[in-house]
């Protein structure tokens, strides 16, 4: 892995978030609909319509995306380690769940504050909220336990990046015609989303998968230093110079 | 039974009728006052905004029940045999009572559609001008994203110290066996 490739996605999404920015705030409408009243056709107002407030799709859905993508990874990378004993699929998975926690507390705290401006509540206890808030229970439950377990919390912690993985197909599925959280699919938000809005959706997605690999380039960089202090100390111990 | 179901209208047309209007729309046929519901619901959203720029928060009145009228037995009377004594003149009474009620029903509505709209505009105001929930979204992302980047500065920070200082004691111990 080439030294300048986390310095690079980094300034890539740099760039990149400036013009998300520029494009979110300059470029693109105010999300409203009309629905039909009783009596007229009225602007709809509560979750039909969020003008301003709808700009936080733009933040809210690539970080839920990228937290899927995280957690897909480290459940690939972990498969790998738990057959092949590998150590630097562990590296992978670690630095991955790591960034996945990050991401899923981003999302989970856009879409609590979007869930207050569009329905009023902080939270709902729906299914893909619930089973949202579990995975990143299970991610953080991850990085306790490569923290506290030792030497044999790796394969225990691998096993958890399995089991989450494992969960999001069903956290992006698992949204019922009487949720207040849009569906998956073909009518979803992305999907319906006003064509005036994509450019800055995508310039997002890219900006955020640019982040995504700035940060785990970073950490996996970080988990060799820290097998290589690892090392090190055994040298030193068997040399004598470390009690 | 006929006479009394229009007596029931006129006194209902009555009551709810004011004096001054009574008589002018009385004289509409059953179709223009029905079509009339359209347009006024255009002249009082036209006219409620203009009261509403002056105080934008003073609630458009919602016309309340007139005070019952005392009925008058003589005149009821007059009416009764009238009715009776003539079917057409009875029709058109039947009639005249029906477009009152139905004009004075829809004024009713046409106000609650007007304060209807305008709380969707509010609302829509308030929801299109309040910033504050995408600002929290934006400092929330920035909080996470600057804390985790200081978390991993800081480990990088503390492994490559780690790192040097294990090799230096290191390379010390195999120069200086001793």
């Amino acid at each position: 892995m080439s030294r300048y490739a986390a310095p690079l996605f980094a300034l890539l999404g740099a760039i990149g978030f400036a013009v998300t920015i520029w494009m979110i705030f300059t470029d693109t409408p105010l999300q409203f609909s009309w629905q039909p009243n009783e009596r007229h056709v009225v602007l709809a107002t509560g979750s039909g319509s969020l003008f301003f407030n709808q700009k936080i799709f733009f933040w809210h859905v690539p970080h839920a995306i990228m937290l899927f993508l995280a957690v897909g990874v480290a459940g690939v990378s972990s498969i790998g380690f738990l057959t092949k004993r590998n150590p630097k699929w562990d590296d992978v998975a670690l630095a991955s769940v790591e960034v996945a926690v990050a991401f899923g507390a981003v999302t989970l705290l856009t879409g609590m504050i979007w869930a207050k401006a569009a329905w009023g509540h902080w939270w709902i206890w729906e299914k893909r909220l619930t089973m949202s808030l579990l995975l990143w229970m299970t991610l953080v439950g991850y990085t306790i336990v490569r923290r506290f377990a030792g030497a044999s919390g790796e394969r225990i912690a691998a096993a958890m990046a399995v089991f989450a993985m494992i969960g999001v197909p069903f956290i992006y599925t698992m949204v019922g015609a009487g949720d207040n959280h849009p569906q998956a699919g073909s009518e979803g938000n992305v999907a319906t989303l006003n064509a005036d809005m994509r450019p800055a959706f995508w310039s997002s997605m890219v900006t955020f998968l640019c982040w995504f690999l700035a940060l785990v380039i970073t950490r996996v960089q970080s988990a060799r230093m820290q097998r290589e202090v690892r090392e090190l100390r055994e040298k030193g111990l068997d040399a004598g110079v470390l009690e | 039974m006929r006479s009394i179901i229009c007596l029931v209208l006129l006194v209902s047309s009555t009551a709810l009728a004011d004096s001054g209007s009574a008589a002018g729309s009385g004289s509409a046929p059953a179709g223009s006052s029905a079509g009339s519901g359209v347009p006024s619901a255009g002249a009082g959203s036209g006219s409620a905004p203009a009261a509403g720029a002056d105080t934008p928060s003073a609630p458009i009145p919602i016309p309340g029940p007139p005070p019952p009228v005392e009925p008058n037995p003589a005149a009821r009377k007059a009416c009764v045999e009238a009715m009776n004594g003539d079917p057409a003149f009875a029709d058109r009474i039947v009639k005249t009572a029906e477009v009152q009620l139905h004009d004075k029903l829809m004024a009713v509505q046409v106000t609650k559609d007007v304060c209807t709209l305008r709380d969707h505009g509010d609302s829509q105001a308030d929801v299109a001008k309040n910033k504050k929930h995408v600002l929290m979204a934006y400092i929330a992302m920035w909080l996470v994203a600057a804390g985790f980047v200081m978390f991993l500065w800081r480990k990088q920070q503390a492994l490559k110290v780690e790192i040097a200082n294990l090799r230096r004691d290191l390379d010390a111990a195999t120069k200086d066996p001793k």
